[in-house]
């Protein structure tokens, strides 16, 4: 069921309406049903991945308290037996994901480095499925470290894997804090209706009139850039637009979506296009994976035993500054790895990870040399120029791995980036058809695309000083208010892309 | 009085999100004649209805069949009618009358193709009286599209901007209103007697693109799906299903050869085993009828009037 069907808005609202007519104790109970619901409605057997997901989790979860049960309740287990469970769990876990994901894409591999001809899987893969196995993945963690309780009621547990908004993709979410948030009664609030209908809006014109219209220029950039070499640093803006539009548009819905049920999801954007280095943009980007990675893969990697032998090493070779920090380079890299294989099975997701490991374990390493070279050429660098020249250089570099996101191979992304900077013909950009047209409907595109990226631009950049659009909104006389929001609504089947290039959303691939 | 204060906005503000959308589908969507073939099929009786696409729309005259079979036919085919569609529009009918006879004219292409939502998507939706039918309608086709050509249905039409001042104030047109069939003429075609559209012989460049020509590996389930819906519903309600295929011009058969050849084959057969008389024109000889694309209005096989005088003729020989 796509976000931007009228069969999701219709089944919204009829949960909603069911929600806040029954007694509160049971919303959660409503909750799971229709997440189930809708997650079935993508295919029946979608359901055993998701139910195999949520019994390992839930059963390995209380497999790892066991060791705070009190003496004689429940029979304590040793470290040790705990940490094994935990693997165990993590495997079975991880080990679903990796055998649907990535199956094809060893076979593949062994196959060209072996000679080998072992035969591809049909493997079903699962909608939503890093998502889930990742959430899932978290709270194990958290209750092994004691970070959370561990959810007795399998039911109540179920909801916390499958709560439809955030299913197909993300934001990823943690057991500590949605758990009250879920199992608490809701009472109807027509301003937090009002609010999560406006978020819903503001998602829709991000994905419908930034995203797809940019999408109908990248298709031509990047799917046919022999055809159009001219247009390689066009399109690669334009992917900029149309990743943004729709990722944060999907977060957007999702999240205005929960808020409508009373539930506040974490934020997965912060405008990232503000940041001022690469791992500044990690910290706005994919948020959720971001702190994921961080807390489950980057912390345990670098303060473990194994990285503090290395850290040792690299003091002795090293000295004492860069061997301090080539330990978190390391674990950097391996985190970047990590990000790169989870957006899908590919060498060029691969790159793009590494790739941005690479220039925050560089920025790391170098970070003294930059302080020297800023005293000596007088930077400052709290000035504004400064920090434009920050925001400029960070996004040159993202935009240069957006070439390793979008292009099918890494030799089409080198030979793009090749075409970006020798070959520039902006003409090239009216010989795209949009629609039926014809290239003055072309024209009309791009202008619109321009109009999308300025209002989006123009609401990040008031966002960014601190100021929130809907409180100033509701400072507002109500018909401004008002105004505003039929502007909104009206300009999303005005200016959006015409639907039968309205594909579904990217990140619901991953 | 707050609280009523701001039901009273709310109301408001969808009352006025209701208006704005009236008002751009009125400037915005384009005539369609299918209006009028609704309004005559809902007015009066026909024993044979003719349901279809563009081609059958130009090629079948019913007033022609008609002095042959000596019956009262209805031509309902559209340009952009899946079978999805002539399924509901036969329901539709059959809400409140009884044809006999159902002559559902098959484009391969349309069951090779997916729906997508143009200028077409909606013009027999639309059309239909409210009923449980057109809600049905509504589930099958239109929920799990993108929610804008529901909640705004004139987004479909939006290539209209440039005439929506002229279009608007056409519909209220005494010629539109009255439902008069010459409201629809045009220098290129005119829409007449028994929801007919004559194309007229003009000197201008015929389109020589072919759309969603035959391939069996792309057979659309949903299709294929809503064909058999139209099967059980005219056994259960007791009517005849004939299906026939017009003809095409000789240089498009030529051109897809293997297309067309596999398109009869495929339906000769899949008919035969539901035991449904099938026609396909391209196999059957019609005396006087020019095969070559000089008959044609394009080289996908719109007839031109004559040619569909002649063909309706032979159609109407069959029907007998």
């Amino acid at each position: 069921m796509s976000l931007i069907s009228m069969e999701f808005l219709i089944f919204v609202f009829a949960a909603l309406a069911v929600y806040y007519l029954i007694p509160g104790r049971y919303q959660w109970i409503w909750l799971l049903g229709v997440s189930y619901v809708y997650y079935a409605s993508s295919g029946l057997v979608y359901l055993i991945f998701i139910g195999y997901t949520t019994l390992v989790t839930y059963g390995a979860a209380l497999l790892v308290s066991q060791g705070e049960g009190q003496a004689g309740e429940v029979k304590s287990m040793s470290a040790k037996g705990r940490r094994r469970a935990l693997v165990l769990a993590l495997l079975l876990v991880f080990g679903l994901l990796a055998v649907l994901k990535y199956t094809n894409f060893a076979i593949g591999n062994l196959n060209l480095l072996l000679h080998t001809e072992f035969r591809f899987q049909n493997f079903l893969l699962p909608l939503g499925i890093s998502f889930y196995t990742f959430q899932s993945a978290g709270y194990i963690m958290d209750v092994y470290w004691k970070r959370c309780e561990p959810e007795r009621n399998l039911f109540r547990f179920a909801l916390f894997v499958s709560f439809f908004p955030q299913i197909l993709q993300g934001p990823i979410g943690r057991y500590s804090r949605l758990a009250r948030q879920f199992y608490e009664p809701h009472r109807f609030d027509s301003a937090r209706i009002e609010k999560g209908a406006l978020r819903i809006l503001w998602g829709f014109f991000k994905k419908l009139v930034v995203a797809e219209t940019a999408a109908v220029f990248v298709a031509a950039a990047f799917d046919e850039y022999q055809s159009y070499p001219g247009i390689a640093l066009f399109g690669v803006l334009a992917y900029t637009a149309q990743l943004y539009g729709d990722f944060s548009g999907g977060m957007d819905v999702v999240i205005g979506v929960s808020v409508l049920f009373g539930i506040e999801l974490d934020e997965n954007f912060k405008r990232p296009f503000f940041a001022v280095s690469i791992t500044d943009f990690w910290h706005r980007w994919h948020i959720t994976l971001g702190t994921w990675m961080k807390d489950y893969l980057f912390y345990p990697l670098s303060l473990s035993r194994a990285m503090g032998r290395f850290k040792r090493f690299c003091k002795k070779v090293f000295g004492r500054t860069y061997g301090r920090v080539m330990p978190i380079c390391v674990s950097n890299l391996v985190v970047f790895f990590a990000v790169g294989i989870w957006h899908g099975p590919a060498w060029k997701f691969i790159v793009y990870g590494l790739y941005n490991g690479l220039i925050i374990a560089f920025s790391g390493l170098m970070a003294k040399n930059y302080q020297k070279l800023k005293s000596v050429c007088h930077v400052n660098d709290r000035s504004k120029g400064w920090k434009i020249f920050q925001i400029i250089r960070t996004f040159v570099l993202v935009n240069i791995s957006w070439f390793f996101d979008r292009a099918d191979t890494i030799p089409q992304a080198l030979a793009m980036m090749k075409n970006a900077v020798t070959c520039f013909s902006l003409g090239e950009l009216l010989e795209v058809h949009v629609g039926t047209a014809g290239t003055t409907y072309t024209v009309l595109a791009l202008l619109i695309l321009a109009v999308g990226c300025g209002v989006v631009f123009a609401v990040s950049f008031v966002q960014e000083k601190g100021i929130s659009i809907q409180n100033a909104l509701a400072a507002r006389p109500w018909m401004f208010k008002w105004a505003v929001y039929l502007l909104l609504l009206f300009s999303i089947p005005m200016l959006g892309q015409p639907p039968d290039s309205t594909g579904g959303f990217i990140y619901a691939q991953f | 009085m707050r609280s009523f204060r701001r039901i009273v906005r709310i109301i408001l503000f969808w009352l006025l999100v209701i208006c704005i959308n009236k008002v751009l589908l009125l400037a915005l969507k384009p005539h369609n004649f299918f209006r009028n073939d609704v309004y005559h099929m809902r007015k009066d009786h026909y024993e044979d209805v003719f349901i279809g696409t563009s081609h059958g729309k130009a090629g079948i005259r019913p007033d022609t069949v008609d002095k042959v079979t000596g019956r009262k036919s209805i031509n309902l085919c559209l340009g952009g009618e899946y079978p999805i569609d002539s399924y509901f529009i036969i329901k539709e009918l059959c809400r409140k009358k009884s044809p006999e006879r159902v002559i559902y004219e098959l484009d391969p292409g349309y069951w090779v193709t997916e729906v997508s939502p143009g200028p077409d998507y909606a013009a027999v939706y639309e059309e239909l009286p409210w009923s449980p039918v057109k809600l049905e309608y509504f589930a099958a086709k239109m929920m799990k599209e993108d929610f804008r050509t529901a909640l705004f249905p004139w987004y479909v039409y939006r290539q209209g901007m440039k005439k929506a001042p002229e279009m608007f104030c056409s519909r209220f047109d005494r010629a539109y209103l009255n439902h008069e069939d010459s409201f629809y003429d045009s220098e290129l075609q005119s829409y007449g007697e028994g929801g007919t559209v004559s194309i007229h012989r003009l000197e201008r460049p015929k389109c020589e693109e072919v759309p969603g020509v035959w391939k069996e590996e792309e057979l659309k389930e949903k299709s294929v799906r809503y064909f058999e819906k139209l099967v059980s519903l005219c056994e259960e309600k007791g009517i005849e299903l004939i299906v026939i295929t017009t003809p095409v011009p000789n240089e498009t058969r030529e051109k897809y050869k293997d297309n067309f050849e596999g398109a009869d084959t495929y339906f000769r057969e899949y008919l035969e085993d539901k035991e449904i008389a099938y026609y396909n024109f391209d196999k059957i000889e019609i005396e006087g009828f020019d095969r070559t694309v000089g008959g044609f209005s394009d080289y996908e096989g719109h007839m031109y009037e004559d040619q569909a005088e002649t063909f309706s003729r032979k159609l109407g020989e069959i029907l007998k």
